[in-house]
């Protein structure tokens, strides 16, 4: 029998995974940083596809478990020093689909046909680890188009619920890890790849379908695009 | 129909009648003589709807002279300050334009919207002039379920077991036997004609599927009592239709299935009684012709068990049809084991319904045992006299001489089944109906398993009583709004 990882377990296999490709770290932590600066600052967006975490909850409202995440954010990283390598990013993305109310009955959903929409608004900061590859040469040190980053932190998921009888809105705290690569394609233009997992622990399961599948985490697994300018 | 009333139908369908052999028996009497399609329309005699017509339309002008009310609460707009996690009611001055007081909050950092406190109203609102004499709906707040599912469509096709239905203009001829009960004995009436006409709130293109009447073994199942007739109403009243009455499920489709039979059905020879041979060939016919749900407004005398139709409603289950059945009546005649209802409380599908008052307490009759599942409004009128009871259109009592083995001899005359009224009835068989119309309200909605419609209704049911269920209310009161509108994803 093949044992297929959990969801979970997939998400931090596929971190574990970039952060494990960067190259050569300790040569590279010996050498200056790519621009001569201490520090680096770089702002972004996002867009990439968020899958929840409670399959059933959402796949019964919306009829699938995934959808668009569109967010922005900044970055700022240590290139020399005793910090050199540590990032701090802030960003804020958003989810949101249109379903409709069911009702569950022994795991069969009944869809009802009064639209519902559902919204994840996580506000989050990452602190992590920046890996800025560079090579020497005859004529110095280059910098590589590669920057491999990975890290953790803590946020807020705004959650919204809106249908015909208006909006409930609740916001949660949620931990995170993540890690990606950016690439350097023009000047300070950068283009970058992210998977992030999250947990919303107790941000679902008080009451409507999520209770009726008692599932009980409101955050899931999101891989986007990133696109920014670092300076 | 009264409690007494509906207790004799349940005897009659056990062939328990007291002592009523004919006296004289007419020699192989025409069952029934189909004399002409009448198209006659239903004399309706109503409730003097046009007065209250009236009343609406001089308070309609006093407001058209005074100045349009403001759609928002004055003296508070919402706010929904970035720290808080709801919007909250803010008090201002009860004068200040609500619009402009929100528009200020809107602009401060810390405040992420505000708004007027608009008045809410219903979507939809039916015209039926009586509809104000209809506790038993705004009990249920059916204005507001409406606004979420308007009375299904004829895509649902409800059957009603019953004793028969105003469903047909038409007039039949009949041989009225004599009749005795204990000292009285009612005279043989010989051969007459009784006029029929479909109930003026009921009928409509395409309203009936497949009419069939197991008491006199043809497709013709007349109604010769009102019973029947007052619980289609209370599943399908036509609503909105600017005269007399609503209903749970004004769009569906009602599929006449007579079963019972009434006391005229005695007098006039019909051939079968109800047994439970015949209901069971009642549910089984109206799951063969495409019922979504079926009402069973009947009881069955003695407590034991019910094998032939506990296997019919079976039938109708995994077939996909819902059945809601009458809980009993009986609870101050020793509360005694309800057997239809006690199969009811084991199958998944099917539910038992008990009755309240319009206090929404358990109405006096209502069996109080482990096989009621749900309530819903059955009418007391112990509680509010006759406006305690349920309202429909059915047959005039006086011209349809209902209970004739009631009246006094000298009162005793043929029936006619032409002339309407609104009529409160009570009982579980008023209850029953409710539940049938939120069911059919359900399949429309998109439940369209029978137990899950039993689930849905138990899930989202008003507690009554004792917390959690109980024998007076089972799961409690239904709560047709809430039902219809499931689940969302946290709430």
């Amino acid at each position: 029998m093949i044992r297929r990882p959990s969801p979970v377990g997939r998400h931090v296999l596929a971190l574990a995974l970039l952060v494990l490709a960067a190259p050569a770290i300790a040569d590279a932590q010996a050498l200056p940083g790519p621009t001569g600066r201490t520090l680096r600052f770089a702002v972004f967006g996002t867009a990439g596809l968020f899958t929840a975490t409670a399959e059933d909850t959402f796949d019964a409202i919306l009829d699938t478990r995934s959808g668009t995440d569109l967010g922005v954010g900044a970055q700022v990283a240590w290139q020399s020093g005793a910090l050199r390598g540590l990032f701090v990013e802030f960003d804020a993305s958003r989810f949101e689909e249109t379903g409709e109310r069911v009702f569950v009955h022994e795991g069969e959903v009944f869809p009802l046909g009064i639209p519902l929409t559902v919204s994840l608004t996580p506000i989050e900061v990452t602190a992590g680890y920046r890996l800025n590859q560079v090579r020497r040469t005859r004529g110095g040190v280059v910098a590589s188009p590669f920057a491999f980053f990975g890290g953790g932190g803590v946020g807020s998921v705004g959650y919204s619920e809106t249908d015909d009888e208006g909006e409930i809105s609740e916001r949660f705290t949620a931990w995170h890890v993540m890690g990606g690569v950016d690439v350097t394609v023009w000047k300070a233009l950068q283009i970058g790849a992210e998977a992030r997992y999250r947990w919303v622990p107790d941000g679902l399961g008080a009451g409507g379908v999520s209770d009726a599948f008692n599932e009980t985490d409101l955050g899931g697994s999101t891989f986007r695009v990133r696109i920014g300018v670092g300076f | 129909m009264n409690v007494a009333s509906f207790l004799r139908v349940t005897a009659l369908a056990a062939g328990a009648l007291v002592a009523t052999a004919p006296l004289a028996s007419q020699d192989a009497p025409p069952r029934r003589l189909k004399v002409a399609d009448t198209g006659l329309p239903g004399i309706d005699l109503g409730l003097a709807p046009l007065a209250r017509l009236d009343a609406i339309g001089g308070r309609t002008r006093l407001r058209d002279r005074e100045a349009r009310p403001a759609p928002w609460v004055a003296g508070r707009v919402l706010v929904k300050f970035r720290d808080r996690g709801h919007a909250e009611a803010v008090a201002i001055d009860p004068s200040a334009d609500a619009e402009a007081a929100a528009r200020l909050y809107r602009a401060r950092g810390d405040v992420e919207f505000a708004q007027p406190d608009y008045r809410a109203h219903y979507d939809f609102h039916p015209n039926d002039p009586l509809f104000a004499n209809q506790w038993n709906l705004s009990a249920l707040s059916m204005e507001r379920a409406w606004d979420v599912n308007p009375g299904a469509t004829s895509a649902v096709i409800v059957a009603v077991l019953d004793g028969g239905l105003a469903y047909d203009t038409v007039a039949y001829q009949y041989n009225a036997r004599a009749v005795s009960v204990g000292a009285r004995r009612y005279p043989a009436l010989g051969r007459v004609t009784v006029p029929f006409a479909a109930a003026p709130e009921l009928t409509g293109p395409s309203r009936f599927v497949a009419p069939r009447d197991f008491i006199w073994d043809d497709d013709a199942p007349v109604d010769l009592d009102g019973h029947g007739t007052h619980v289609a109403g209370t599943v399908g009243q036509l609503t909105n239709n600017g005269i007399g009455v609503a209903g749970m499920a004004f769009n569906v489709r009602l599929m006449p299935v007579k079963v019972i039979g009434g006391d005229w059905d005695f007098i006039f020879g019909a051939p079968n009684e109800a047994t439970t041979s015949v209901v069971a060939a009642g549910i089984r016919y109206a799951v063969d012709n495409g019922a979504d749900v079926i009402n069973m407004s009947i009881g069955f005398e003695g407590g034991g068990p019910l094998p032939a139709i506990e296997e019919a409603l079976r039938y109708a289950v995994d077939r996909g049809a819902f059945v809601a059945v009458s809980a009993g009546n009986s609870f101050e005649d020793g509360n005694p084991v309800e057997p239809l209802a006690e199969i009811a409380a084991r199958m998944n599908g099917v539910m038992s319904v008990g009755a309240v008052g319009r206090n929404l307490d358990r109405a006096h009759y209502s069996s109080s045992r482990t096989s009621v599942e749900i309530a819903a409004p059955g009418g007391d009128f112990r509680v509010g006299g006759d406006s305690g009871g349920v309202v429909q259109q059915t047959y005039d009592p006086i011209a349809s001489a209902v209970d004739p083995l009631s009246s006094p001899v000298a009162l005793y005359h043929a029936p006619r089944y032409d002339i309407f009224g609104y009529e409160a009835y009570q009982g579980t068989s008023m209850a029953s109906p409710h539940v049938a119309g939120l069911a059919a309200l359900l399949v429309q909605q998109g439940i369209t398993s029978p137990a899950a419609i039993e689930a849905a209704i138990k899930r989202f049911a008003t507690d009554r009583g004792a917390a959690g269920r109980d024998n007076d209310y089972g799961y409690g009161l239904i709560s047709p709004r809430e039902t219809l509108r499931g689940l969302g994803l946290t709430r």
